[in-house]
């Protein structure tokens, strides 16, 4: 060890914490300037604790599965009362569903309808919540050698949870339509008016800049619209409810809050790019900028 | 570095004079003491970012700060400010924050605290826990601004209640474990 003088040992320990500052604040601008540094350094962390979340999934699964259980008995007569009224509901619904596909079936039979392709999809566990203060993200475990690819929309068993942002090789990051950062264009289902669904980071996103003359009704349900190319048009996302200050927002259809499996669709859509991969026009002359 | 930390004058320069060398294992039992206090804090972040349900995303901070404030009250020495980096980091990595934010907010609150920590020490449990939310509070408050600055938008304030609410909900478990391990530690001493 190098051995120092205590005038220089202390003059050195004082010096510490000032550096420490400097390096907490070269971060900062760091991550405010190229956020790809913080992606990358994110991913690879996430990939080296797949392995261990993988495991503590398990035990998780159980938690989750025992507190469930506890809620479902507490609440059991009630819920079965909900349950058979819900049941008299569907069964009329399925008839009219059911009527509704044969007349749509025939229908584009007769308009010769070009069928939509449909996604193939990958399915992946939420094994990590990686949301803060100011982020609603989950981390999805996948197998090396996996097919997903940023941009890809995620959905639970009702609706469209998020999008993928980032992908390593062991685990993927979801943003969830929660998240302040998130934007998702919308058509309202019966109106047909295009929107924009933004994230607050609170259980409801909001809704913008729908068409004017148009406005959202209570309990009008939500779908994506392919509008700008990032999602295909008519997957569920959630339905209107108005805020007590009048704002509209939607309550989404997939339960964010206890996201266990989530499929993640590839529709083929390459409508946001990342930035690498926008081509800058040749500079004309050599030197010139 | 063995001896930086004992009270002989002049550190390890003059400490041959006063105790004998240390053995290699003694050394490592010493290094494991140092180290233990930080690695459990980087566990505590990594258990809190299961996915448990609702609360997932406030739980991060809610063990954050405690740890760090503990241990800089209570036994600064293991917890120098290149460790209080390295665990916002850490933080930031894990809660998808703008990298650096965590990290800013918890070396702020640790020089905020440093020059205090004598006063906090021998106060009884309920004022340490006072003290605690306080400076959640601050951390929170510190986030909000630096996050605002950042990304140049007022942000909803009312997003922070949840952290400070699990850090007070968290703090007297989480006490307790530190506590007995803070114990433990002097024990093997």
């Amino acid at each position: 060890m190098i051995r120092l003088s205590i005038i220089k040992r202390q003059s050195m320990a004082r010096m510490v914490l000032p550096l420490t500052f400097v390096v907490a604040l070269m971060l900062l601008m760091v991550g405010r300037a190229d956020s790809g540094v913080s992606d990358r350094m994110r991913m690879w962390l996430a990939d080296g604790l797949a392995p261990f979340y993988r495991v503590m999934s398990t035990p998780i699964e159980h938690v989750n599965a025992f507190v469930t259980e506890v809620q479902a008995l507490w609440s059991l007569r009630s819920e079965n009362a909900a349950l058979r009224a819900d049941n008299e509901v569907l069964r009329q619904w399925q008839a009219s569903a059911l009527a509704l596909e044969a007349e749509n079936r025939a229908l584009k039979a007769q308009l010769g309808w070009i069928p939509e392709i449909a996604g193939r999809f990958t399915t992946g566990r939420v094994v990590a919540d990686f949301g803060g203060v100011y982020a609603r993200a989950m981390l999805l475990a996948v197998v090396p050698g996996h097919s997903v690819t940023k941009g890809q929309v995620a959905l639970d068993g009702r609706g469209v949870v998020g999008r993928v942002t980032e992908v390593g090789s062991r685990s993927a990051r979801i943003l969830l339509l929660t998240d302040i950062n998130s934007r998702l264009p919308v058509t309202l289902e019966s109106s047909r008016s295009r929107a924009l669904l933004v994230g607050t980071n609170g259980e409801r996103p909001r809704l913008l800049h729908w068409i004017q003359g148009v406005t959202p009704t209570e309990g009008e349900r939500v779908v994506t619209s392919a509008d700008a190319g990032v999602v295909p048009a008519g997957l569920p996302v959630g339905v209107v409810r108005y805020a007590a200050n009048g704002v509209p927002e939607v309550e989404p259809l997939a339960r964010l809050n206890r996201l266990d499996v989530v499929r993640l669709f590839d529709y083929g859509m390459q409508g946001i790019l990342p930035p690498e991969a926008i081509a800058r026009p040749e500079p004309r002359g050599a030197g010139r900028r | 570095m063995p001896g930086r930390n004992r009270a002989a004058p002049g550190g390890d320069r003059y400490m041959s004079v006063y105790e004998p060398r240390r053995t290699v294992w003694q050394q490592l039992d010493f290094c494991a003491r140092m180290t233990f206090p930080a690695l459990l804090t980087v566990l505590l972040l990594i258990l809190a970012s299961l996915p448990l349900g609702p609360t997932g995303g406030s739980v991060g901070s809610a063990v954050l700060v405690p740890s760090v404030v503990f241990w800089t009250v209570f036994r600064p020495q293991v917890m120098p400010p290149p460790i209080v980096l390295l665990l916002g980091v850490l933080a930031d990595l894990l809660s998808s924050t703008l990298l650096g934010v965590n990290a800013m907010a918890l070396l702020v609150l640790f020089s905020v605290l440093l020059p205090v920590r004598k006063m906090i020490a021998p106060l009884s449990f309920p004022l340490v826990w006072c003290n605690v939310l306080l400076l959640a509070l601050l951390y929170a408050v510190l986030q909000w601004c630096m996050l605002s600055l950042l990304t140049l938008r007022l942000l909803p304030v009312i997003s922070l209640l949840p952290q400070i609410a699990m850090t007070a909900v968290l703090y007297p478990a989480l006490s307790l474990l530190l506590t007995r391990l803070h114990h433990m530690i002097d024990d093997a001493a």
